[in-house]
């Protein structure tokens, strides 16, 4: 895969991946560029089929069921209580400081999972989740 | 190539003058080619039609590709899988009907690349002040930690719906934040998927390939002024994606 060199970033806040695994190129790939009309286009076997299997719907209970589950877990703490909007203005001054660690990633992953040939690699670790449905059907 | 049992498959479009990078192969290893229509061209590789689909090898082919051209000029991807029967009907049918509007875009695109920039919330961190600012979240946690799961199902349910929208509405207050600070260094925005609960940002940025370090650094800074709450991830630059424009 080509990819210009990746400097590394001052703070080292910035995030920078590189696509590399299935499951990031088909995050930046789906459903992209120029559609072709379908009367001149020949279909491929299975090529087509795979815009549709890549997707994964989240039902909404299940996602409530998960921010109930993360909220309950918490233990709660005192937060400097620095909004967002102090936090970007402090950009003219001297920017904040510490860093935080350790907080769940709950990053959606709806896209490039359920594919059996998936390299996965560990930034793609799906988010931590316990299924509590299928908990509840299996203890009681 | 005019072999009946094989098509070719389109990567993207790119000016007629363009350059390929030396070697370049694609889907199933073969070179890949341009042709040329008016001031237009399009890259492509043959395809045998009857071959069993190794999705996983082309979609990586696709996207090497892609990344390829992108980086030595103006590209417009096509939409993955796009298979044509024959150069004739590449120059004659997709081509050439739209060479004006391809010409275009790609003059649009010269000089720029994308990148995919997602800013999600510290969990813990912004739950905390969910929890600590409203008291109906705050009571329904207390009740349903205590009890088993199947007693406070429909609590839970509720819980979750609250804290969802809870963060619902903050996502979109830092995400016009951000896109504030961040758009005025980019030439183009197309947004990937709207805030939400579990996220609060995800966009595809157009950046002048001659302003990508200034862009990138900003977003470093940006990063490190908000990363008590948010994580920032930046992917590219990467061929245009999100802006080859719809049909």
């Amino acid at each position: 895969m080509t990819v210009t060199t990746q400097r590394r970033s001052g703070g080292g806040y910035l995030e920078r991946p590189k696509p590399s695994g299935l499951a990031d190129v088909i995050e930046i790939i789906l459903d992209k560029g120029i559609v072709i009309d379908a009367y001149i286009r020949v279909s491929l076997v299975g090529i087509e089929l795979l815009t549709i299997d890549a997707r994964i719907v989240i039902a909404s209970v299940d996602t409530y069921l998960r921010f109930a589950e993360a909220t309950n877990r918490l233990d709660l703490y005192e937060h400097g209580g620095k909004d967002l909007g102090e936090m970007v203005q402090d950009l003219q001054g001297g920017g904040a400081s510490g860093k935080a660690e350790g907080a769940v990633q709950g990053v959606k992953r709806a896209l490039g999972r359920g594919h059996s040939d998936e390299d996965e690699e560990e930034e793609k670790r799906p988010a931590k989740k316990s299924s509590s449905a299928r908990r509840r059907a299996e203890s009681r | 190539m005019a072999d009946t049992d094989e098509g070719l498959f389109l990567y993207g479009v790119v000016p007629a003058d363009a350059d390929l990078p030396a070697g370049l192969t694609g889907v199933d290893d073969r070179a890949v080619e341009l042709l040329g229509a008016g001031r237009v061209a399009a890259a492509v590789n043959p395809i045998d039609l009857e071959r069993s689909s190794g999705r996983r090898a082309d979609l990586l082919a696709y996207h090497a590709v892609l990344d390829a051209l992108s980086e030595l000029g103006p590209v417009a991807p096509v939409q993955f899988g796009s298979v044509l029967p024959d150069a004739a009907s590449v120059v004659e049918e997709f081509l050439l009907p739209q060479e004006e509007r391809f010409a275009e875009l790609l003059e649009e695109l010269a000089g720029r690349r994308q990148f995919n920039l997602r800013a999600t919330h510290m969990e813990d961190v912004v739950l905390a002040e969910v929890v600590a600012g409203n008291p109906e979240i705050r009571e329904l946690r207390e009740r349903t930690r205590e009890l088993p799961e199947d007693a406070s199902y429909a609590d839970r349910v509720r819980l979750g719906e609250l804290v969802s929208g809870e963060l619902q509405g903050r996502s979109s207050e830092d995400a016009d934040l951000l896109l504030e600070r961040v758009l005025p260094h980019t030439v183009g925005y197309a947004v990937r998927a709207e805030p939400g609960p579990a996220q609060v940002i995800d966009v595809a940025l157009l950046v002048d390939v001659a302003h990508t370090e200034e862009f990138v650094r900003v977003l470093e800074d940006l990063a490190q002024a908000v990363h008590e709450r948010i994580r920032l991830r930046l992917v590219g630059p990467m061929a245009p994606y999100d802006f080859a424009g719809e049909g």
